[in-house]
């Protein structure tokens, strides 16, 4: 079974070796969760190791803003281009939506760089163009074009904090979509952690754990998971009975320490 | 409602009493008055093993499990480890008093497993003196596999060779304790001694009652160690005040982890 690696190795543990071959993949969350740089990551290992180019489309930023973020971690996007690993491509949603929109965009750019991977950043820019109801025939319409050409499109959502797991389900997505990332912020102890979950990976086995991840200045780095905490998903972590025992029996003994 | 102070001021006085009790019962109890009276149950002293001294210890070593994959503490481990070994070792030393094992079998697995559950004790009460814990919560998971299967590995392996005779005798019937169970009492005793009062030194800066509690725990076991030190035969009086001693270890190593579920509460009411 081919799977495409994201390169996180956590992440990629999670997805049991991978996203599936041209599976339809939504990373969902709020803003400033790194949906954005889980995508840029996911083309620039696929590119850089795995020898999969990719095509990053975005609707939102323009793309000095996109070289430079990159930068910051350390992924030279210009390099990629010039050595044809990677095309950013900056357009309106649109020209997207226009009919044949997706091959007078594409068409010659997949023809040339013929790339595995595709990025599109984000649903949300073309629900602002469609009627009410029409985003999920044109999404699947953009889907299908980029899987039927051997291209594993990865799309992002940007939802409403407390909202980020159903939004795409609200907005009639989930059908489409054959592996929902969720990215989400949790107030754990009075402070704000970063959680991911794969809640959703069709036709595989996936770790169904919350994980917490931080976005480092090399990427995101997935790390434990949020054992003992109940509730996170929903807005509301607090830990079981046990885990609140074991807390209270540890600083019995740390809290002792760090008086010495 | 009582004061946690007041609580810990009642929980203080089984201490003297136990001590008292063993001292008077050595001065005055002649050593045959000593064997006429022995009394080996041997069904109910194994149950009461279990119970209170196993029993109590899988719901500290669950606890500090817990405690230990979410924090990383060494002195955590150990402590839980501790507990796990001396438990275990109580409980198998209960069961094998009768056959196949016998007294010797029985003495030799109990003497042993408290001096080496002593060892893992004081390790725990001095690792809180320095840092010691493991950020790596991979290797969590295999430090506590290993720490709790040794805990349990050793006084298993120790009872296969003592069943085997593979073992110096630490009690001969008719005759008593050997040197060699003397010395390993003695260890034993003395480490456990200091590990609770290394734990009540902390408790003193920090006034938790969970280090009260399982500080007076370790007291307790302490005196029982002492008791079988000065016992005449297996189940005579001394023995059976130093059996009740560390049963009440066992039940103040539960009220520890109570005032561990009365912290987590938020709650100063009872027995903190």
């Amino acid at each position: 079974m081919v799977r495409n690696k994201t390169g996180i190795v956590e992440l990629d543990e999670m997805l049991r070796g991978g996203f599936m071959d041209k599976d339809a993949v939504m990373v969902a969350g709020s803003a400033g969760t790194g949906k954005t740089t889980l995508a840029l990551e996911y083309l620039v290992n696929g590119a850089t190791q795995f020898g999969e180019p990719g095509i990053y489309l975005t609707f939102e930023q323009l793309p000095d803003q996109i070289y430079r973020d990159a930068e910051n971690f350390g992924w030279d996007l210009r390099k990629l281009e010039g050595e044809d690993k990677l095309r950013v491509v900056c357009t309106s949603p649109d020209l997207l939506l226009e009919p044949e929109g997706e091959e007078q965009l594409l068409g010659e750019t997949i023809r040339e760089l013929r790339p595995r991977r595709m990025v599109i950043d984000s649903l949300n820019h073309l629900e602002m163009y469609v009627p009410r109801g029409d985003l999920r025939k044109e999404a699947y319409r953009i889907l299908m074009y980029l899987k039927t050409r051997g291209i594993s499109p990865l799309v992002i959502w940007e939802a409403q904090q407390g909202l980020d797991s159903y939004a795409a389900t609200q907005a009639g997505m989930s059908f489409l979509i054959d592996c929902l990332v969720l990215l989400k912020f949790v107030e754990i102890n009075s402070s704000m952690k970063k959680a991911l979950a794969i809640m959703k990976m069709r036709g595989s086995d996936h770790d169904k754990r919350l994980r917490e991840y931080e976005i480092t200045a090399h990427g995101l780095r997935v790390a434990a998971p949020f054992s003992g905490y109940e509730g996170i998903i929903t807005g509301s972590p607090h830990r079981s009975l046990t885990q609140e025992v074991a807390g209270a029996w540890d600083s019995a003994f740390t809290k002792t320490k760090h008086k010495q | 409602m009582i004061s946690p102070n007041k609580t810990r001021r009642i929980g203080v006085i089984p201490v003297p009493i136990f001590v008292a009790l063993i001292a008077i019962f050595d001065v005055t109890l002649p050593t045959s008055v000593a064997a006429s009276a022995a009394f080996n149950p041997l069904l109910v002293f194994a149950a009461l093993q279990t119970l209170f001294l196993f029993g109590t210890s899988v719901v500290v070593a669950y606890i500090s499990l817990k405690s230990y994959l979410s924090g990383g503490s060494r002195t955590i481990l150990l402590l839980g480890s501790g507990t796990l070994a001396w438990g275990f070792a109580s409980m198998v030393a209960g069961w094998l008093l009768s056959p196949p094992g016998g007294p010797n079998v029985a003495v030799t697995v109990s003497n042993s497993g408290a001096l080496f559950a002593s060892l893992l004790f004081i390790a725990s009460a001095t690792t809180t003196m320095r840092e010691g814990s493991s950020r790596d919560s991979k290797r969590r998971t295999l430090k506590l596999l290993l720490a709790y299967g040794g805990a349990v590995g050793f006084p298993a392996v120790l009872t296969a060779f003592a069943l085997l005779g593979e073992t110096p005798a630490f009690f001969v019937p008719g005759v008593g304790s050997t040197v060699l169970r003397q010395a390993v009492v003695t260890a034993g005793l003395f480490l456990f001694a200091a590990s609770s009062i290394l734990f009540m030194r902390l408790y003193r800066d920090s006034r938790s009652g969970i280090l009260f509690w399982y500080s007076m725990a370790l007291a307790l076991t302490t005196i029982g160690l002492a008791a079988f030190y000065f016992g005449r035969t297996v189940g005579d009086p001394i023995a059976w005040t130093g059996r009740i001693a560390t049963y009440l270890g066992g039940i103040y190593s539960l009220i520890a982890i109570w005032s561990a579920v009365r912290g987590s509460q938020g709650s100063h009411a009872g027995p903190q």
